[in-house]
């Protein structure tokens, strides 16, 4: 395996490599035809080495041609037929005549002249050839002689024109090695090196002589050049490969190699930078087409990216804007508010600051939606809000985090000044003309505040609760100033407030746990026989039960009221899955204003129209929700009734009740207020309740009396003519298998 | 003086034609033993009987094949006569070339004429009556000096070609007096070896000092001695351009004989178109055989 050190390999790295294998390969190629010369040389230098033996060899046959050749020189040579004619000047002849003459040649070191008998014609003390010779055996002889070696001939003398007539012999001495150098070129061996081995005073026959000659064989010219050539060939070529290499090599770096590395490091700039941080792209001319046209592209895309970065920027922000700002009233939202909180919070962590929290809640503004319609009510917020913006200073923001609530949170301020800010807004409220809307009635704010010193920051998790109780307090009845929280506040509203309580019932009607449903029976006043329950709220936390009066504060504080109600009918439509409702046993369940009034209350409720066969099921709305949105709960209540619903009317008589509404209702049952029934224990006002029950019992209505009590109560109703009660005298809501033991009886409808 | 009766490219006509015709006849060569160990050839043309035989003797030296003689033979060998060139041995038994100033001189004037007198002695033999004889320089010398011997009743006629002597005080010459004397003293001392002596042309000439003195007595006053001494006409031709003859000699054999022809303009060895002039000479000495 290969080291990821290693690999992947740069351009050059690659350059590098190519560089190395051919440079191996000219190497290779170069040394093979090196060696392959080197074969070729020494086969040349074996030839030439036959070649110049003979070389040799036939050097010694011209020469001994060129020395036969002097037989017919000299057969003409008055002179030496003078000599043999007249002995007695031949030592003067012999010696300044014979070798000067210019007949004989230049090589012949001495000569002596012979009678035909083979005696010299003088005897001479420096003759270096014998007085008589043997003219039987004139074999030429090679002979050594101290350090040097001569070849001795033996020519005939003859008449040029009496050819057959011997008149002498011509000695001939010579210098064979230095005659051989000197007379003749040698093409293949160094003439300077012939040199014969003769053992001392030794002679051999001339035909012998080329076996005792040694020499060095000329440095061989072909292969030389040869090997000069390819040497000179492999120098220039690896020369110039060498050049074309570096120069291919800086060919590679600057043209791939350079823009590569400008690609790499911008690409790892575009990695490593912010978008939008880089600007301008690449705006090096690469000369590489392909790399060019990358750069072109990457810029191009860079400038198509960069463009759908400010889009996506743009689209950020819109989106950021949406989800943290409130379209209706452009404020910054719920969401916003809760991160701006989390900053604060770690803000306020590392800097001992203090913090003041204001809350905001438009009084009456559910009877303003429901008197003036949710156009106005929208309108109202709007004014509201830019009220509120309006009278804060700069770097202050306003939340609508509800319905009719709004915050602001406000970090280094002091209470006093937010005090300020608080009435300011009110007052500027209070001055807006609100009758351009329509609205005749004052429209008002509560605002409460919360505070937190620097000193104080652990108290920090507990300002919104705090805000909440000091708006609460705020909206008491005849409070018309901003409320700042004190702990003495706390003591009478921790019930509805506390923070456990709270996150408790808001779990349970977000995610369904803790809930369980409550049945209180419904009885014929006069048999006392159950004629169906009403399925009551309770939620369960940590073993303890949460009463109603603290849970439906809480649920109205956080407009939960539809979760609550989907979270009833899931709980009801398991008890009567698992037949904790004896069948036959009639079901009441209560649903808000928002929910009657709610598009998709149908949907929810079809699963229980699966029951309506087996139970009689009653829908309770209260006279609210008849007022809000009359025309939608109308046509709800309707399509209920025609799934097999019963309607109830609850708690009639305990607000803006009006029988107009009444008659205009798909009612069944009225069910009048706990505080109507438990009032008839007063004459005036029990005959009012029984002609109003006389009144509805014509009309065909069945009526519950709430809150029965007592024995005498009961007795009251039931004069009165209600002919179905509620209440602990006959039994309290309960989680108990009653509705199992106690079979209902038919809903009298 | 004889004027040329052809022109001169006729003239290089005939010398070519007869070139030819003489190399096409077969040439005899005759061998003589002039001495012991010395044999002398000679080419021997024969001719109209009755025609003298011409014996034709070379310069110093040389041979009968020089130029001017080899010439002149053979040119008058086409007009009938018999021709008898000797090379004179000059110590060398058939001796065939020139010799070398240089080369040992083993030869005298002696040894010349009693060489000249085998050969015609011998030609007598051949039955030759009437022998004339023709020199060319000191060939010339040779046969006055030969002549001068007397008892040569066989030659009848001798033509001298560019007629010279030794102890000459031309710069052609490089004999001296001091020699002359140096030799005389050789043999006074009885000294017969070798000295490097100088004679005619050749600046060293290596010889006997009896064998120097044999040309350099023969002077001047000998060759004019010679030629009044012997009976036998002599007939002589001189070139005017000879630079080894002096004015001076020329007037002297014009007072001892009236047969002395100047050949104008021609030098010693009558080159180029003075050969015909020679030829034509020769031819007119001989007109009457």
């Amino acid at each position: 395996m290969f080291k990821k050190s290693l690999f992947p390999l740069s351009i050059s790295g690659y350059a590098l490599v190519f560089l190395f294998l051919v440079a191996s390969f000219f190497t290779g190629i170069g040394v093979y035809a090196l060696n392959s010369i080197e074969r070729a040389r020494s086969d040349i230098h074996a030839n030439n080495l036959i070649a110049a033996n003979q070389e040799i060899e036939h050097a010694i046959e011209l020469l001994t041609d060129s020395i036969n050749r002097i037989s017919k020189d000299i057969s003409n040579w008055d002179e030496i037929f003078q000599q043999l004619g007249n002995t007695s000047y031949y030592s003067y002849w012999r010696k300044l005549r014979m070798l000067n003459s210019g007949i004989l040649p230049e090589y012949i070191e001495a000569a002596e002249v012979f009678d035909t008998q083979g005696n010299a014609l003088a005897i001479l003390s420096e003759s270096k050839f014998p007085a008589r010779i043997n003219v039987k055996s004139l074999t030429p002889l090679l002979y050594s002689r101290g350090n040097s070696e001569s070849l001795i001939y033996y020519l005939p003398i003859k008449r040029d024109g009496d050819k057959a007539k011997l008149e002498g012999y011509l000695g001939v001495h010579l210098p064979l090695i230095k005659t051989l150098i000197k007379q003749f070129q040698f093409h293949y061996l160094d003439s300077s090196t012939i040199k014969i081995s003769l053992p001392e005073n030794t002679e051999i026959p001339l035909s012998r002589a080329s076996s005792f000659i040694s020499f060095k064989l000329k440095s061989s010219p072909e292969a030389e050049t040869m090997m000069q050539i390819v040497k000179e060939t492999v120098i220039q070529v690896a020369t110039l490969v060498g050049i074309l290499c570096l120069f291919f090599y800086f060919l590679m770096v600057f043209l791939l190699e350079k823009p590569l590395v400008e690609i790499s490091a911008y690409i790892d700039k575009l990695r490593y930078s912010n978008p939008g941080a880089l600007s301008g792209g690449i705006n090096s001319f690469f000369p590489v087409a392909e790399l060019e046209k990358v750069r072109t592209s990457l810029n191009q895309y860079h400038h198509k990216l960069e463009k759908a970065h400010e889009d996506l920027d743009d689209k950020n922000k819109e989106l950021w804007k949406l989800a943290h700002h409130d379209s209706l009233t452009g404020m910054l939202n719920r969401r916003a508010f809760e991160l701006e909180w989390s900053k604060a919070k770690q803000l306020l962590s590392h800097h001992r600051m203090g913090i003041c929290l204001l809350l905001f809640d438009v009084n009456h503004f559910k009877a303003i939606n429901d008197s003036y319609g949710h156009q106005v009510g929208d309108e109202v917020l709007i004014a509201i809000s830019a009220c509120i913006q309006q009278s804060m200073r700069k770097a202050e923001y306003l939340y609508r985090i509800g319905g009719d609530e709004f915050a602001a949170i406000i970090i280094g301020s002091n209470v006093e000044k937010e005090l300020e800010v608080a009435k300011r807004c009110a007052e500027v409220i209070k001055n807006y003309d609100f009758s351009d809307l329509g609205i005749k009635e004052a429209v008002r704010i509560s605002c409460g505040i919360s505070h937190c010193q620097a000193d104080e920051l652990e108290k920090l998790d507990k300002l919104q609760w705090q805000a909440d109780i000091a708006v609460y307090q705020a909206k008491r009845p005849g409070n018309t100033r901003p409320v700042l929280f004190s702990d003495d506040m706390a003591d009478g509203t921790e019930a509805v407030f506390s923070n456990w309580m709270s996150n408790a019932v808001y779990d349970a009607v977000a995610h369904g746990t803790g809930i369980e449903i409550h049945y209180q029976p419904i009885v014929n006043s006069h048999s006392r026989e159950t004629a169906y329950f009403e399925a009551l709220l309770r939620i369960r936390h940590e073993g303890e039960l949460i009463p109603p009066s603290h849970i439906f504060p809480v649920v109205t504080m956080r407009h939960m009221e539809t979760e609550m109600d989907r979270a009833i009918i899931a709980k009801v439509l398991e008890d009567l899955k698992s037949q904790f409702i004896a069948e036959g046993c009639g079901i009441s369940i209560n649903l808000s204003a928002e929910s009657v009034a709610h598009q998709d209350v149908i949907e929810w409720l079809i699963p229980l129209s699966e029951f309506t066969r087996r139970h009689t099921i009653v829908i309770e709305v209260t006279e609210t929700s008849l007022i809000t949105q009359l025309n939608t709960a109308v046509g709800n209540l309707k399509m209920l009734g025609e799934l097999g619903f019963k309607v109830a009317l609850d708690d009639f008589g305990s607000g803006y009740s009006s029988l107009r509404y009444l008659t205009s209702m798909p009612v069944d049952i009225v069910k009048f207020d706990i505080s109507l029934i438990q009032g008839m224990m007063d004459e005036r006002l029990a005959k009012m309740v029984g002609e109003m029950a006389g009144m509805l019992t014509g009309l065909g209505y069945n009526l519950v009396a709430e809150g029965i009590e007592t024995e005498e109560l009961l007795q009251k109703v039931m004069d009165a003519g209600f002919n179905f009660s509620q209440g602990y005298l006959f039994g309290a809501p309960a989680r108990v298998k009653t509705l199992e033991k106690k079979p209902c009886q038919n809903l009298p409808v | 003086m004889t004027k040329n009766i052809l022109p001169k490219s006729a003239q290089y006509l005939l010398l070519i034609t007869l070139f030819f015709c003489v190399n096409s006849s077969q040439a005899n060569i005759v061998s003589l033993q002039v001495s012991k160990n010395i044999t002398s050839t000679a080419e021997y043309l024969t001719g109209d009987a009755d025609k003298p035989l011409l014996i034709i003797i070379h310069g110093f030296l040389q041979t009968r094949e020089f130029s001017t003689v080899k010439r002149l033979s053979e040119a008058l060998h086409e007009n009938g006569f018999p021709i008898l060139a000797p090379t004179l041995s000059l110590g060398i038994s058939n001796r065939v070339q020139s010799i070398p100033c240089e080369s040992i001189q083993l030869h005298s004037l002696n040894d010349d004429t009693d060489e000249i007198d085998k050969w015609v002695n011998w030609a007598t033999r051949q039955g030759h009556k009437k022998i004339i004889l023709i020199g060319h320089s000191s060939g010339s010398v040779n046969i006055s000096a030969y002549l001068a011997r007397g008892n040569h009743p066989a030659v009848i006629k001798s033509i001298l070609i560019s007629l010279t002597f030794f102890a000459s005080d031309q710069s052609m010459a490089f004999e001296t007096k001091e020699q002359a004397e140096f030799a005389t003293d050789m043999i006074s001392r009885g000294d017969n070896g070798l000295h490097n002596f100088s004679l005619q042309f050749c600046k060293d000439y290596v010889t006997t000092a009896e064998n120097f003195l044999s040309y350099y007595n023969w002077s001047r006053e000998q060759v004019l001695t010679g030629i009044t001494t012997d009976s036998t006409q002599k007939h002589i031709i001189l070139g005017s351009a000879d630079d080894r003859i002096s004015e001076q000699w020329i007037n002297k054999l014009k007072q001892t004989t009236d047969h002395v022809i100047i050949i104008r303009g021609a030098n010693h060895f009558f080159d180029q178109a003075h050969e015909f002039d020679l030829l034509e000479s020769v031819e007119n000495i001989l007109s009457e055989y």
